[in-house]
């Protein structure tokens, strides 16, 4: 069976490549080239996402453990104990910005905050062990 | 009658015609609530290139909670064009009896606004090397004009008031970002911003700017304009954001102190290294809520185009930008584990060295 990624990353390379060659060959609106980039690169999130929201939610549940929250809606809970008044510690920032690299590694990896951000931390994946 | 001869005849009413013919009638861009047309009217065998920015009658308005309305917006390029700043004529208003909904009729100029092509094609190397004298010589000027001339109506909120908004807007949103929380409780620990209550732009940034092979034509988009601080401009001009991965501060193509320099001559005030700081965690915090506003227009309904979905998905660029800009000053208090990450690299995102 094909699974889910592979037929993203199918269905992805079809409006990449074949959609916007036609586009560009029909001199097609700019208003159409741009809508089938921007379907491609939804489709790429999904495929990135596939293959990735088990290590999301694993975060989250860290992130929300630490800091002492209910399950549930966690980042939802987080927010409103930070709102009110709850302490930050490195920790909890390391674990905060481990947990936005790992979402700008499905939402739009190559934006250059994402890039800095490995830069200055290293890699994302071994930036924090979140299993202590 | 059709839109487009519903269209000529305002046109020709707003130009002092008795009919014009149009010809090229195109829609840019927009979502439901707000569009924006290119066409040319010809009378007497002069053609006008113009631009119709409407917002269509019926048409319910979520988005405009957070815009001006069109009227105020054409107020604003009055106000422009009396600062000598660069702007689109605007030839004039939509009247009720157009039955076209609101609308402003501006000239059409010719340039580029595309971020990508500015910041790449060669044709534009002259226009970039300029860039960010003229951006400072455009807000210089805005941020110097008397308060007597500005449009009424304009939303005018102190930091207080403004630090409550931010914080509305997260409850709103159902507090998405432990992140956004984070820059939010920043914020409310810094020292009021002290330059000078102004009329800010609101959106000045690549993609909202004409420029031509020789430099700026044009600044567009004036629908988030309000009073505000004047470092507000300056902070969102030089966000991570809207440098479109350009390694300079300004837009990502301008040197700070060609910036400074221009806007001083032209009126501007001193901003300190710390409010430039704010005003950038301001703008990275403001994209977020962008974000959640395009994902909001999305699935109510109001605009349910792929681009606002594909926006909503932005929110963690956001994020990124918050940490990498106030990083271990979010931390207020001593971690409970020994594991924090060494942060010997410098900011990536470059402190300023304005004013200093």
């Amino acid at each position: 069976m094909t699974p889910a990624p592979v037929l993203l990353k199918a269905v992805e390379l079809f409006l990449r490549e074949t959609l916007t060659r036609d586009a560009e060959a029909h001199e097609a609106e700019d208003a159409h080239r741009f809508h089938t980039r921007i379907a491609a690169n939804l489709l790429a999130i999904l495929r990135r996402e596939a293959g990735s929201s088990e290590e999301l939610r694993n975060c989250d549940e860290t992130i929300a453990e630490y800091v002492g929250v209910a399950p549930g809606n966690r980042l939802r809970a987080v927010s409103l104990a930070l709102r009110d008044g709850a302490q930050v510690d490195e920790r909890l920032l390391d674990l905060l910005k481990r947990r936005t690299l790992l979402q700008l590694q499905i939402d739009n990896p190559r934006y250059s905050g994402a890039l800095q951000a490995r830069d200055r931390w290293g890699p994302e994946r071994d930036a924090i062990d979140t299993n202590d | 009658m059709e839109f487009e001869g519903q269209l000529a005849q305002a046109a020709a009413r707003i130009l002092g015609a008795s009919s014009c013919t149009l010809s090229g009638l195109r829609r840019l861009s927009g979502g439901a609530s707000m569009e924006t047309w290119a066409f040319d009217a010809r009378h007497d065998e002069v053609s006008y290139p113009l631009i119709l920015r409407r917002r269509p009658p019926g048409i319910g308005d979520s988005q405009a909670r957070h815009s001006l309305p069109l009227r105020a917006e054409g107020e604003l390029f009055a106000l422009a064009g009396r600062a000598h700043m660069p702007v689109p004529h605007l030839y004039g208003e939509l009247k009720t009896s157009d039955d076209l909904g609101e609308g402003l009729l501006l000239e059409r100029l010719s340039g580029e606004a595309l971020p990508q092509r500015i910041m790449r094609d060669s044709s534009y190397a002259q226009a970039r090397e300029s860039f960010a004298e003229e951006c400072g010589t455009a807000l210089g000027k805005l941020h110097s004009t008397p308060s007597k001339w500005w449009p009424s109506g304009l939303r005018d909120l102190d930091w207080s008031a403004d630090l409550m908004r931010l914080q509305q807007l997260a409850d709103h949103f159902a507090n998405p970002s432990p992140v956004h929380q984070l820059a939010i409780n920043w914020l409310k620990g810094q020292p009021v911003p002290e330059s000078p209550r102004v009329v800010c732009h609101g959106d000045f940034r690549l993609g909202n700017l004409l420029l031509d092979e020789t430099g700026l034509r044009a600044v567009l988009d004036w629908e988030l304009a309000h009073v505000g601080y004047a470092g507000e401009d300056i902070g969102y001009l030089c966000a991570n954001v809207w440098r479109f991965g350009g390694q300079q501060p300004v837009g990502g193509i301008g040197a700070l102190d060609d910036f400074f320099q221009a806007y001083r001559n032209a009126g501007g005030c001193e901003l300190s290294a710390q409010e430039f700081r704010l005003w950038q965690v301001y703008a990275a915090l403001g994209w977020g809520y962008s974000c959640l506003i395009m994902l909001e227009l999305h699935t109510s309904g109001e605009d349910p185009s792929m681009e606002r979905a594909a926006v909503g998905r932005r929110l963690s660029e956001s994020e990124i930008d918050i940490l990498l800009l106030l990083d271990k000053d979010l931390a207020t208090q001593p971690s409970r584990t020994s594991d924090a990450l060494t942060n010997a690299v410098p900011p990536v995102i470059p402190s300023p060295e304005v004013n200093s």
